[in-house]
C-alpha cells in the first residue's frame, strides 16, 4: 500500500499563484466598496445623517459616522475612486516622461546620458513628496497641480529602470545589426527594444500605482491633496486625529481601506512578476533545437515528423 | 599552491582589470564625486529657483489682493526682489540663506529665514537619523536570519509581515502606534516631547514612537532587499569555493557573503535615508513635533514664498549631501567601485 503511493506519478500542475489570487480578491473588494459608495449606499457623500456625529459602527452605519455625522463607509468608497484615478494619472505622466528620458539616456549614452543622469539625479534630491510640495507652493492646490507635481516626482525612478535596461540591450548583436542596416534610432527604440522592456516596465507601473496612492494620501493628510467637498483617505485620517480616543474606529477603518488598496497593488506586482518568471522558464524549456518548429517571417512552420525524430537523437 | 594563486590572480586581472589601487586613485575618485556633488547641488538650486520664477500670474496681486495701494505693492516687490533681474534674484535666493547683512525675510514671521530654520533643522534631521539607525540595527539581523533559514516558517512570516508594513504609510502607522500604546500601556503618549538639551534620555524616549512609525515601512523594504541579496549570494561561485575549501557556514556567511552583499544594500539605504527626511516632515505632524515639517506646511499654506524656498533648498541640499556620504561609504566598503570608476575614466580618455 505504501509502495503504491510512492509509485503514483506526481501530477504536473502549475503552482497556484497565491499573490495574484489575493490581489484580485482585494481589488474586487475595493471595487465593491466603490460601487457601494457611489450607487448602493442610502447616504450622500456629504450628507449629514440623522443619527448624529461620531456614532460607533452599527447596522445603519457599518463603519460609523464621522465628526460631522456623515456615513464613513460611503465616504471610504468614493475616496477610493478619486485616489485611484489620481494615482493612474500620476503613473501615466511619470511613466511616459521617465520612458522618454531613460530611453534616450540609455540608448545614446555619452553626453546625452551624462546630462540626463545629472537631471534625474537632481530630481532625486526631492524625494517622496518634496517635489510635489515645491510645485504646490507655486501652483496652489488642485487636481492638475497634484497630478503634475507627483507625476514629475515619479519620473526619476522610471527613467532609471529604462536606462539600465537599454544600456544592457545596447550592446546586443541584433541592435548592432539593425544599426548597420541603417534603421533609425527611434525605430529601434520603439519597434525592437520597447517590447523587450515592456513586461518589467508594466510591473514597475503597478508598483508605481501603489506608491502614487501612498504619496497622494500623504499630501491629502497634510491638506495639500484632494480638496474638501471630495472625500479622500488622507484627509479623513487627518480629520480623525482630533477624535482618536473617542472614535478609534474612524482612523482604523480609513487606514484599513488605504492599506488594503496599497497591499493589493504590491501583491499584484509580485504575482505578475512570478507569472512572468514562470513563462520565461517554460519558454526556455520549449526552446529545444528543432523540435518545436521554426519561426520564419512570423509564420510557424511545422517540421516533418522525420526531421523531429532526427533532431531528438543528436 | 603558490602557482594556483598566481593563476587565480591572472584570471582576476583579465576580468576586472588591475585590482591594486594607489592613493591617487582614491583622490581621483573623491574628486569625481565632489564634481558630481557640486554640479547636482547647483542644478537642484536652479530647479528650485526656476520653479519659483515661473509662478503663474502676478505674485504681488496674489499675495496682497487687488485693492493694495501702489506703495504697498512697490514695497513687497522690493522685498521679494521682483524688481531685480533674474540672475540677481537667483543669487539672492541662495545668499539670503546664510548672509546676515541681506537675509531673506519670512513674510509671515518677519524674521530671517535662516533663524527660523536653524533651531528646527536638528529635530527633523535627528528624527530621520534615529529612524535610520533603527532600520540598520534591525534589518541586518532580520535579513540574515530569514536568508539563512530560507523558506522556513520564520522567513515566510517576516516576508508576509514586510509586505504588510510596506503598505502602511508612516502617518497611519503613527496613529496606530499612538492608539496601541495608549490602550495597551500608558507610558508612551504623543506630545510628551522634550528638547534634547534638558534631558537627552527623555528626548530619545519621546522620539521613539515617531522614529518607529517612520522606520517600520522602510525597515520592511530594507529587510526584504538585503535578504534577496544574501539569497542570491548563497549560490554564487565564490561561496561554493569557500565551502569546498572547508570553511564552515558561519565563516562563509560573515567573512564572504556579508561584505559582498553589502554594496547594493548600502545604495538602497541611501535612497531610504532620503525618503526618511521627507517622511519625518509628515510624521512630525502626527506627533505634533516642532520640526521643519510644520514650518514648511505653514509657509505653503500662507504662501510665504521666501520661507518655503529656503526650507525646500535646505532639505534638498541635505538629501544630496547625505546621498554623497552614502556613496563614499559604499566605496570604502567595496573598493571595486573605485576601480570601476578608474576603468571608466581611462576608457573615456581613450
Amino acid at each position: 500500500m505504501r509502495n503504491a503511493k510512492q509509485i503514483k506519478p506526481t501530477k504536473k500542475r502549475a503552482k497556484l499563484n497565491i499573490d495574484l489570487v489575493l490581489a484580485i480578491l482585494l481589488l474586487s473588494l475595493i471595487a465593491g466598496l466603490a460601487i457601494y459608495g457611489f450607487f448602493i449606499s442610502p447616504y450622500g457623500v456629504n450628507e449629514l445623517t440623522p443619527e448624529g456625529k461620531l456614532q460607533a459602527p452599527s447596522a445603519l452605519h457599518p463603519c460609523g459616522t464621522d465628526h460631522l455625522g456623515r456615513d464613513i463607509l460611503t465616504r471610504l468608497g468614493q475616496a477610493g475612486v478619486y485616489s485611484l484615478a489620481i494615482a493612474a494619472g500620476i503613473v501615466a505622466l511619470g511613466a511616459f516622461l521617465g520612458y522618454v528620458i531613460g530611453a534616450a539616456s540609455g540608448f545614446f549614452g555619452g553626453f546625452v546620458d551624462w546630462i540626463l543622469s545629472r537631471l534625474t539625479d537632481s530630481l532625486l534630491a526631492f524625494p517622496g513628496i518634496l517635489m510635489a510640495l515645491l510645485i504646490i507652493t507655486v501652483l496652489g492646490r488642485g487636481m492638475p497641480a497634484l497630478i503634475l507635481s507627483l507625476g514629475l516626482a515619479f519620473v526619476p525612478s522610471f527613467a532609471r529602470i529604462v536606462r539600465s535596461a537599454f544600456q544592457g540591450l545596447r550592446t546586443e548583436n541584433f541592435v548592432k545589426r539593425l544599426e548597420i542596416m541603417d534603421a533609425p534610432s527611434w525605430r529601434i527604440i520603439l519597434v525592437h527594444l520597447t517590447p523587450l522592456v515592456a513586461p518589467d516596465y508594466l510591473n514597475a507601473m503597478v508598483l508605481g500605482l501603489a506608491n502614487a496612492i501612498l504619496a497622494e494620501s500623504s499630501l491629502s493628510f497634510l491638506g495639500f491633496g484632494i480638496q474638501a467637498p471630495r472625500p479622500s483617505w488622507g484627509s479623513m485620517l487627518a480629520d480623525s486625529r482630533a477624535y482618536l480616543f473617542r472614535a478609534p474606529y474612524y482612523p482604523l477603518f480609513t487606514g484599513l481601506a488605504l492599506v488594503l488598496t496599497v497591499l493589493a497593488f504590491f501583491l499584484l506586482r509580485r504575482g505578475l512578476d512570478y507569472r512572468h518568471q514562470q513563462k520565461l522558464m517554460s519558454s526556455k524549456q520549449q526552446k529545444e533545437p528543432l523540435t518545436a518548429g521554426v519561426e520564419l517571417a512570423g509564420a510557424k512552420l511545422e517540421l516533418p515528423e522525420r526531421l523531429k525524430e532526427m533532431s531528438k537523437h543528436d | 599552491m603558490a602557482e594556483d594563486k598566481q593563476q587565480e590572480k591572472k584570471i582576476n586581472n583579465q576580468e576586472v582589470g588591475p585590482v591594486k589601487l594607489s592613493r591617487s586613485d582614491y583622490w581621483r575618485f573623491l574628486g569625481a564625486k565632489l564634481r558630481d556633488l557640486v554640479f547636482t547641488l547647483w542644478l537642484m538650486s536652479l530647479i528650485v529657483f526656476l520653479i519659483f520664477y515661473i509662478i503663474p500670474g502676478d505674485t504681488v496681486t496674489m499675495l496682497l489682493g487687488t485693492e493694495a495701494t501702489p506703495e504697498k505693492r512697490a514695497a513687497l516687490e522690493a522685498e521679494l526682489n521682483l524688481d531685480q533681474p533674474p540672475l540677481e534674484r537667483y543669487r539672492h535666493s541662495l545668499r539670503g540663506l546664510w548672509d546676515s547683512d541681506d537675509p531673506s525675510i519670512s513674510l509671515r514671521f518677519r524674521q530671517p529665514v535662516r533663524d527660523l530654520i536653524a533651531p528646527r533643522l536638528g529635530l527633523s534631521l535627528g528624527l530621520a537619523l534615529y529612524g535610520f539607525i533603527l532600520i540598520v540595527l534591525l534589518s541586518l539581523p532580520l535579513s540574515i536570519i530569514s536568508a539563512w533559514w530560507e523558506n522556513s516558517w520564520i522567513d515566510k512570516l517576516t516576508s508576509s509581515l514586510a509586505q504588510i508594513f510596506m503598505a502602511i504609510p508612516g502617518f497611519f502607522l503613527g496613529i496606530l502606534l499612538i492608539l496601541l500604546f495608549a490602550f495597551a500601556f500608558s507610558s508612551f503618549q504623543a506630545g510628551n516631547y522634550q528638547p534634547a538639551t534638558a534631558d537627552f534620555w527623555g528626548h530619545l524616549q519621546g522620539l521613539f514612537l515617531p522614529a518607529l512609525a517612520l522606520a517600520l515601512p522602510k525597515l520592511a523594504q530594507a529587510q526584504q532587499f538585503f535578504r534577496a541579496e544574501l539569497v542570491k549570494a548563497k549560490s554564487a561561485p565564490y561561496v561554493r569555493t569557500a565551502r569546498s575549501k572547508g570553511a564552515d557556514s558561519w565563516r562563509v556567511l560573515f567573512c564572504h557573503m556579508f561584505r559582498n552583499s553589502l554594496r547594493p544594500f548600502v545604495t538602497s539605504l541611501g535612497l531610504i535615508l532620503a525618503e526618511l527626511i521627507t517622511g519625518s516632515l509628515v510624521v512630525e505632524q502626527v506627533f505634533v513635533l516642532p520640526g521643519m515639517g510644520r514650518l514648511l506646511f505653514t509657509a505653503i499654506e500662507t504662501r510665504d514664498l521666501p520661507l518655503a524656498q529656503g526650507l525646500i533648498l535646505t532639505i534638498a541640499a541635505l538629501v544630496i549631501l547625505l546621498n554623497a556620504l552614502v556613496d563614499l561609504l559604499n566605496a570604502l566598503i567595496d573598493p571595486r567601485i573605485i576601480a570601476e570608476q578608474r576603468a571608466r575614466s581611462k576608457k573615456e580618455a581613450v
